[in-house]
């Protein structure tokens, strides 16, 4: 043991750390690594985790970008392809039999195939959908998605925040705050855009 | 040219001795050389900090000029410390007896480290060189901090050199006779990742932060826990070592239950309850329990430990003074229920509303979103902030004083100490590093130390001196007076020797003359000084007969 020790350059000195050792000094270097490999193994689990989190926000970014084009887009009167998510205008006609747009129609086409969006998946939980209501920790799919929230503007104060329910109508000047349901189902937030 | 050349050569080897004993000499106290090796470690870590920096756009795009700055800042420190050993290598008792001491400390691992982690640097300023490589090679800086370990590696093995391998963890993780630099070392690590992960944990709350660098924060925790988690198991494993605890089991499960290892186990388990247990409890909660991590640096400052011992001494005083606080509390929330509820049932809703009201005003705090509208609630609030300054001024005045005592004791500990060490005259280098060690936990200064060590020699000197004298009196020798102390004074010595003389004589006259004559006579048996002195004292003995 010593010869090998000293033939791939290990010192004298270096052999000294395992001077009179017993079988309950490896037993503890084996719970040593063990919990090291436990560390490692579980913190990459954390890390990917991490990295996926990472790249939703890379996404709502994205998303961000597409609604400020849009935006830009609609203002500017220029034709768009999401038909669905055209904000209608305050009092142009609203409930004389002129259809406005609600949020369920333009998420759900932002995200379904072949939508901007249609590649996008919940990362942390692949089998739930991208988007959802609202970040709830009694439901586990809603960790990953995106949250939007509608924000009405407070003057005298923060802006108040509510959930973008399915059947919002679309108002042109709507803010929306965008929202990562984070693995502990706390709220990271992305941007904000204006409809 | 020569006659020139001579007082040039001269003049350089007394510089190069000087900047040796300066900054690299280990031996001579009170020089620079714990400032520039601490100030190179520094150095070390700030650039492995920025190696780490660099690879985070958000931090490294809007500052890279800075970067560079501390980049070329770091190169010629580097530059100038490995010109500076290789300038001092004649001096260095490592390379002194060599044939080129240069170029044997230019040949030495440390030096070549030192060398690579700097030379690329410049070549690459000649050369067309990939600048990623270049930046890859900072990493090699990592290995300069060997240099501070590895004898501390050395020196610990030495000293633990026949014991246990269980014991070498104990002396690793505890401070033991025999722990040395290596301990300190691993203090330092553990109070340095402390640190880290606090900040780590503050900075992960502020989302503008952690929305950017959160992959790091996680890294950064795993890393933590993987120490924590090691400092844990071998602090519990080596803990039979410890007199305290010395059954392998329940002295392991005592130590376990100590307050310092039930810290340090929770500085790690949030880690593993929520890997493993997530998906059966809310345990987002956890997540801020890794700020306890910062009550394991407790441990290693010895003001809290003095705190801790104040508590519990003074802890009967305070329970009372606690007691007569709640009292006084329960009394006024009752009665500002009783005068206000009516007034304002919104605000005095109930009676655990007026206690917040009253522990409110009781501490002087005042945040004025409940207050008292009718006149007798208004009188109890007069008399409640008034009792309120004396009531909380108790157990702070209390707490002050005992902590003053307990400085006192362990001054007066220290005191005692240091008579014992000067027992035999002398303070030695171990007892003034230990003498140095207590007076930094008490936060003495220098000159406080310095006055408390003349204060001790003074004393023991007294003592010292009231003993010969006693001695003196009685004709009867008392022990020996150090040798030391007698240097320094000569009526003690003069004292001293008569003393012995005496002696000598009284042996002289009660010994058999002719044997004594016989024996002094062998020069095997004594020196020509010893034959003379003996020869004279018989020749006197003979005479008064």
């Amino acid at each position: 043991m010593i010869k090998e020790l000293l033939e791939i350059g290990v010192s004298k000195k270096m052999y000294g750390i395992f001077y009179g050792m017993r079988y309950s000094d490896f037993l503890f270097l084996w719970v040593l690594f063990i919990n090291l490999i436990v560390v490692a193994y579980l913190g990459i689990g954390n890390h990917q985790k991490a990295l996926k989190v990472g790249q939703l926000q890379e996404n709502g970014e994205q998303i961000i970008a597409w609604f400020e084009g849009f935006e830009a887009k609609v203002q500017a009167g220029e034709a768009v392809t999401q038909k669905s998510c055209v904000p209608a205008e305050e009092g142009a006609g609203i409930g004389k039999g002129v259809k406005v747009n609600t949020w369920k129609d333009c998420v759900g086409s932002l995200f379904a195939t072949g939508g901007p969006f249609g590649d996008y998946s919940n990362l942390l939980m692949p089998e739930d959908p991208p988007y959802a209501s609202k970040c709830d920790k009694h439901e586990l799919g809603t960790s990953g998605a995106f949250i939007f929230e509608k924000m009405t503007m407070n003057p005298a104060g923060p802006p108040a925040v509510s959930p973008m329910e399915p059947n919002e109508k679309l108002m042109s000047g709507m803010n929306i705050r965008l929202s990562l349901c984070d693995t502990g189902y706390y709220l990271i937030k992305i941007g904000e855009f204006k409809l | 040219m020569n006659l020139n050349s001579a007082p040039i050569s001269s003049l350089n080897l007394r510089i190069r001795k000087r900047v040796y004993d300066l900054f690299f000499n280990a031996h001579i106290k009170n020089n620079y050389h714990h400032q520039f090796e601490h100030f190179i470690t520094y150095m070390i870590v700030l650039n492995m900090a920025g190696l780490v920096l660099e690879h985070i756009p958000i931090i490294y795009e809007s500052r890279q000029n800075l970067f560079h700055l501390f980049d070329v800042f770091s190169l010629g420190v580097f530059t100038a410390e490995y010109i500076l050993r290789l300038y001092v290598a004649p001096e260095d008792p490592a390379f002194h007896s060599k044939k080129i001491p240069r170029l044997a400390f230019f040949k030495s691992p440390f030096a070549l480290i030192d060398l690579i982690s700097i030379l690329p640097f410049y070549l690459g300023a000649f050369f067309e060189a990939d600048l990623r490589v270049l930046r890859a090679l900072r990493l090699l800086r990592l290995f300069k901090l060997f240099r501070a370990v590895t004898p501390a590696v050395h020196h610990f093995l030495e000293q633990n050199k026949h014991k246990s391998f269980r014991y070498k963890i104990y002396a690793l993780v505890n401070e033991t006779p025999t722990s040395g630099e290596l301990h300190h070392i691993f203090d330092l690590m553990i109070v340095a990742w402390v640190i880290l992960s606090v900040l780590s944990v503050i900075f992960e709350s502020v989302q503008s932060v952690n929305y950017y660098l959160h992959s790091e924060f996680v890294i950064l925790d795993i890393m933590a826990v993987a120490v924590f988690s090691t400092e844990y198991l071998m602090r519990i494993y080596s803990s039979p070592e410890d007199p305290r605890f010395k059954a392998w089991f329940t002295g392991r499960l005592k130590n376990a239950t100590t307050p310092n290892s039930i810290i340090d186990l929770l500085a790690i388990l949030p880690f593993y309850l929520e890997s493993f247990l997530h998906h059966l409890f809310d345990l987002r909660f956890l997540r801020v329990f890794r700020l306890m991590r910062l009550l394991k640096l407790a441990r290693y400052s010895g003001a809290t430990q003095s705190l801790f011992i104040v508590i519990k001494r003074e802890w009967p005083v305070m329970k009372a003074s606690a007691f007569i606080m709640m009292l006084l509390v329960m009394l006024a929330a009752c009665l500002g229920y009783l005068f206000e509820h009516e007034a304002q049932p919104d605000k005095f809703e109930n009676i655990p509303q007026s206690i917040y009201w009253s522990v409110i005003t009781l501490a002087s705090v005042g945040y004025g979103d409940i207050s008292p509208v009718t006149p007798a609630g208004r009188a109890i609030t007069i008399v409640l902030a008034l009792l309120g300054i004396g009531i909380f001024a108790i157990p702070a005045a209390i707490l002050s004083s005992a902590l003053s005592d307990q400085l006192r004791i362990d001054r007066e500990t220290m005191m005692d100490e240091l008579y014992h060490m000067l027992e035999d005259g002398v303070i030695s280098a171990e007892e003034q590093e230990l003498i140095e060690a207590e007076a930094k936990r008490l936060h003495l200064s220098k000159s406080e130390l310095d006055r408390l060590l003349e204060k001790a020699k003074v004393q023991m000197g007294l003592d010292q001196t009231a003993a010969a004298q006693v001695a003196a009196g009685s004709g009867v020798v008392s022990s020996e007076l150090n040798l030391e102390f007698l240097s320094k004074h000569p009526e003690l010595a003069a004292e001293q020797l008569k003393i012995t003389i005496s002696k000598l004589q009284q042996i002289v006259s009660i010994s058999n003359r002719d044997q004594l004559h016989q024996y002094v006579d062998d020069p095997n048996n004594v020196t020509p000084l010893q034959s003379e002195l003996l020869k004279l004292l018989l020749k006197n003995s003979s005479k008064s007969k």
